[in-house]
């Protein structure tokens, strides 16, 4: 018996040589690897934007007309809005706005579509028809489409956007889990639980869904880009937020209207959520390949 | 299972996605707080006449009363009244949705028209040169928000080079049959009113398709690369047939069908963003039309148009899926 049980301390010597071989598999892409630094530039520019932003202040109501739609120069390295406030400033914390509302909808998406995935996966039969003729009721549709049609419902904000979003978003989670439950519960580490006794609860939330975790982390990486890139053109199309609110689409909508004079107002912004979603997209191309799940990505964004 | 027995079966599908989908919308758009009837009348309307439209409209009756009146109205084609434009909604989608129709059609042209050769050359070129540009192409191309690179076209072709119109569809032709510009261009046999459509075209079906115009590469270099490995395709050239014969007669057919199904899924991609490249462009489709209703809490129009998105996404959806069952009958089983 002693050869077998494995100790705590040799646990955690495999967990970790599991992490090194992953972090190993990741690093032979250099595309992951640029992945991986665009996002954590990103995660710093939110984190630290009061401390990064030459004019912090700029970031809410601030108006200087004198400086208004300055070139960029030595002063505003990326130039200044209609209201003369610094785009670079903005920006910083704009990646705030972003991050936060992409994780947001994604934990909402997750909260409600995974474990639905789950009983319909496993409890199937009736309840789990049910729930999956919902979600093609819900996938009839492309998000960005749903996601207008709800904040039709609602008053144009950046929290609103967030729930417009994540109501279209849960789905995607749903059909995902349903199908990696589905291969799962044939499996025979399933079959031994059940042997044992287990519950269907025990065998569905701590064995089977523990194993489909992978996957599911792999789209979430994905997905922020994607989510990221909704929300700012709802926002860019005047639903989401608004004015002063330095997020990224909406800054693009009030550039617009000084175009072409004035062309640093609206591309500036668009280049940061450009730069964000590629790398979403390549960090999550990379733990695709280290977890090595497949996933269907050209399902996945608006 | 027989092709029309499939064919039949995929097709009564679709009905109660569709109905569901008229629920969903339904409710969410009769939960909009506030007054859309007095907000569409304006100040000086007295509560009596906000109380008789309300009742013009069936506003007082239980929602579920309103929903079956509603759906009784809409197999019949009727929308409801706009209380933004103030016609029937059906007439207003009658002018809108050409447009979008047109726009995102051409958009998926261009996705297939580029995007197939590209695959082919990076499946060819596999590793090369060729191959890491259609990468990196990919990459970009998926990650690009549409409305930026729309500005970013704008402000390139026609503010600094003055190539092409700025914003609109341009003059319609001087025949009216299908709303299409193109082709009613060509039905009226005018060929300059034909190149100025496409003038006006260009840009925003272009700015549309980069993203399907990348997965349709990627998608097609995967499955030219996947059956370039298997046996008849060896069997192929060691019979000593050319090379762009294996290629494009026996190769791509195989590698095509397996793109088809995702194009289907590609049309909701290209639907979605048409409501952020019509409002960049001032293209005056159904996406411009609905956004316009938003704003206005036009309800009636707001439903029409989700519903009529999801109709033409599960039509070209539909279609795909016939089309996908001919061509591989396996699939006609699952």
């Amino acid at each position: 018996m002693a050869e077998i049980v494995a100790t705590a301390g040799e646990l955690r010597v495999t967990r970790t040589r599991e992490w090194r071989k992953m972090w190993f598999r990741f690093r032979q892409s250099n595309l992951s690897l640029l992945g991986f630094g665009i996002i954590a530039a990103v995660i710093l520019a939110a984190v630290f934007a009061p401390q990064l932003a030459p004019y912090p202040h700029h970031a809410g109501i601030f108006v200087d007309f004198d400086h208004a739609l300055k070139a960029p120069s030595a002063y505003n390295w990326l130039g200044t809005d209609d209201a003369g406030r610094d785009i670079l400033s903005r920006m910083l914390f704009g990646a705030r706005i972003s991050l936060i509302l992409g994780l947001m909808v994604l934990i909402i998406a997750v909260a409600v579509g995974v474990p639905l995935g789950v009983v319909a996966g496993y409890w199937g039969g009736r309840a789990g028809d049910l729930i999956m003729r919902v979600t093609d009721v819900f996938l009839a549709v492309p998000p960005i489409a749903l996601a207008l049609a709800v904040t039709a419902a609602l008053r144009p904000t950046l929290t609103n956007a967030m729930v417009a979003i994540a109501f279209a978003w849960w789905p995607w989670y749903t059909r995902l889990v349903y199908g990696q439950v589905l291969s799962l519960k044939e499996q025979q580490f399933v079959e031994a639980s059940r042997g044992l006794g287990a519950s269907r609860w025990r065998i569905a939330f701590r064995e089977i869904l523990p194993n489909a975790w992978s996957p599911i982390i792999v789209k979430v990486t994905l997905d922020m880009g994607f989510v990221i890139l909704t929300s700012s053109g709802l926002s860019f199309l005047g639903l989401g937020a608004q004015p002063p609110t330095p997020e990224w689409g909406t800054m693009i909508a009030e550039g617009r209207d000084y175009l072409p004079g004035a062309w640093w107002a609206a591309t500036f912004p668009g280049l940061a959520i450009f730069l964000t979603v590629l790398g979403f997209n390549l960090l999550g191309d990379g733990l695709r390949d280290v977890f090595d799940v497949e996933i269907e990505q050209w399902r996945a964004g608006n | 299972m027989n092709f029309r027995t499939y064919l039949l079966r995929r097709t009564l599908h679709i009905i109660p996605v569709l109905f569901g989908l008229s629920i969903l919308i339904f409710v969410v758009s009769r939960v909009i707080p506030g007054d859309p009837v007095r907000l569409a009348l304006g100040l000086e309307a007295t509560g009596e006449q906000v109380e008789q439209l309300r009742r013009q409209m069936g506003l007082d009756r239980p929602l579920v009363a309103q929903y079956f009146a509603y759906f009784a109205g809409a197999v019949r084609g009727d929308f409801g009244y706009s209380l933004r434009t103030h016609r029937n909604v059906a007439q207003d989608l009658l002018d809108f949705f050409p447009a979008t129709l047109e726009l995102t059609s051409v958009a998926m042209l261009i996705s297939v028209v580029v995007g197939v050769p590209l695959g082919i050359l990076a499946a060819v070129r596999k590793d090369q040169g060729p191959d890491h540009v259609s990468r990196i192409v990919a990459l970009i191309g998926v990650a690009l928000p549409r409305f930026w690179l729309a500005i970013l076209l704008q402000l390139a072709l026609a503010y600094q080079l003055r190539l092409l119109p700025t914003i609109g569809r341009g003059p319609a032709p001087p025949v009216h049959v299908t709303g299409l510009f193109l082709v009613d261009s060509l039905v009226a046999l005018r060929l300059d009113a034909f190149w100025t459509s496409l003038k006006y075209l260009a840009m925003p079906a272009f700015a549309l398709s980069v993203g399907t115009l990348a997965q349709v590469m990627r998608l097609i270099r995967a499955g030219m690369i996947e059956e370039m490995r298997r046996d008849y395709a060896l069997a192929a050239r060691s019979y000593g047939l050319p090379p762009n014969l294996i290629i494009y007669k026996y190769l791509l057919k195989n590698a095509f069908t397996a793109t088809l199904t995702i194009l289907g899924l590609s049309y909701g991609f290209l639907l979605g963003n048409a409501f952020l490249v019509e409002a960049v462009f001032a293209w005056p489709g159904l996406a411009f039309y609905g956004v316009d209703a938003l704003r206005y809490k036009d309800f009636n129009g707001v439903i029409a148009v989700t519903i009529v998105i999801g109709a033409a996404y599960a039509l070209v959806n539909l279609a795909t899926d016939i089309l996908y069952g001919y061509v591989d009958p396996r699939v006609r089983y699952e």
